[in-house]
């Protein structure tokens, strides 16, 4: 069965200003757009997707993830990873157990070899026993990205994820992302600013405006 | 003073030292517990906590000691326990608490939540979150909350006196006691056992976050 994430009848509210409607399928290894300006509910709508919504927002509609109804599970259980503009790499592990840190339980030596070889993936070979903070932004990056990816997510969410790289690796690191989502046949939202973004992910566009209201492009 | 003498000083210099640390490592580390899962439901429930718990707790910052140490001793009685310790214990995390709680709210609070974020949408559970993300990144903060609350335990004397009847001894009533004694000498040893204890902690406060769960920012 082809991977799907479903955004049913959403409406988001802010107290009670309606921020936006959709009405979105995502298919696997395709990468919806999310456009507009700040402050009309582009993150609002990632923390409702993940769960996290603030108390000053409210919502109705469903996520339907592989044909599962999705919105009442907590975050935990939802199988949607997250990059943030932020590597937020957990400062008190190395990189190899941040990669770790959510992967699936199993022999030691095989999730040892399994993080080795997606760090050489990305041309990270030998860091795993480095400290993050000692990595470049762009290293980093890249770490952020493994570490979503071996958790075996069923959907990712990005949010700005290249806006703090400057432009030479933003374009590495998009293409990166970008082939990684596609390989492994995800469907992904993008929220971002940029219009280069859109255009590299090659998919759907919905731009937000402050009213609440989206139009597809 | 001859040998025996001696002998018999440090023995009741090191019976104060291990009752002062026993009380002192129990209560904060009760006071610890508490205000960590305190602020941990604080954050899983989404709610604030109201002014009134805020006030309880700080209470016994607020109001002198001595004007509710007569109750809690009226309150231990009506209890009937034999358990002086106990009582003792209970009556130092009553001023041991709103220290550890004053310092550990604010890190806690201003810790980042997307980490908490990210690592729950990495399939981590509330609990794995707790202990394997938040409590290692403010082990730093923790430690030096237990520092300050084995130094506040430390340094009691009216409640360990009075709630205690005078039976339970640390270096601190001992060396009151001493004070008004003829020994200078065994005086200033009581003063500096009092001293470096609390300094101890700090320092292991100040050193362990090196070597356990380091970061560069550090």
């Amino acid at each position: 069965m082809q991977s799907s994430l479903l955004i049913k009848d959403l409406q988001l509210f802010r107290q009670k200003d309606l921020l936006l409607c959709l009405n979105e399928q995502v298919n696997g290894g395709e990468i919806l757009t999310i456009m507009g300006p700040s402050g009309s509910g582009k993150s609002s709508l990632l923390n409702w997707l993940t769960g996290t919504l603030a108390h000053s927002f409210h919502a109705s509609g469903e996520v339907w993830l592989n044909g599962h109804n999705v919105s009442l599970l907590p975050t935990h259980l939802r199988q949607i990873g997250v990059l943030y503009q932020d590597a937020l790499l957990f400062s008190h592990l190395t990189v190899g157990e941040n990669i770790a840190f959510a992967m699936p339980k199993g022999n030691k030596k095989q999730r040892r070899e399994k993080v080795e070889h997606a760090l050489e993936q990305v041309g990270l070979t030998g860091l795993a026993n480095r400290h993050p903070d000692n990595l470049s932004g762009g290293q980093q990056a890249r770490v952020a990205l493994l570490r979503v990816l071996l958790s075996e997510p069923k959907a990712i969410l990005l949010d700005e994820p290249f806006s703090k790289l400057d432009t030479q690796l933003r374009l590495d690191i998009r293409q990166q992302v970008f082939a990684q989502i596609r390989q492994h046949q995800l469907p992904a939202i993008m929220v971002t600013h940029d219009h280069s973004d859109a255009q590299a992910a090659n998919g759907k566009v919905v731009t937000l405006n402050p009213q609440g209201l989206s139009h597809a492009r | 003073m001859d040998d025996a003498a001696i002998i018999a000083k440090s023995g009741e210099l090191f019976r104060g030292s291990l009752n002062t640390l026993a009380i002192g490592t129990v209560t904060t580390a009760l006071a610890i517990a508490l205000t960590l899962l305190c602020l941990e439901s604080e954050q899983l429930s989404h709610k604030p906590m109201s002014g009134l718990t805020h006030l309880i707790i700080y209470l016994p910052l607020l109001v002198p000691s001595i004007a509710f140490l007569s109750g809690l001793v009226w309150l231990q009685q009506l209890l009937n326990s034999q358990s002086i310790l106990t009582h003792v214990l209970l009556s130092h995390l009553l001023f041991v608490l709103p220290y550890v709680f004053l310092s550990l709210a604010s890190s806690y609070r201003r810790l980042d939540p997307r980490f908490a974020q990210v690592a729950a949408s990495l399939g981590a559970t509330p609990y794995k979150v707790f202990l394997q993300i938040k409590l290692p990144q403010l082990f730093a903060p923790i430690l030096i909350a237990t520092a300050l609350g084995l130094a506040v335990s430390f340094g009691q004397y009216l409640p360990t006196l009075l709630v205690g009847g005078g039976r339970i001894n640390t270096i601190t009533t001992e060396a009151v006691t001493l004070a008004n004694g003829a020994s200078r000498r065994t005086s200033a040893v009581y003063a500096i056992v009092q001293m470096v204890l609390p300094l101890a902690g700090f320092i292991l406060a100040w050193l362990l976050p090196k070597y356990f769960f380091k970061s560069a920012h550090r």
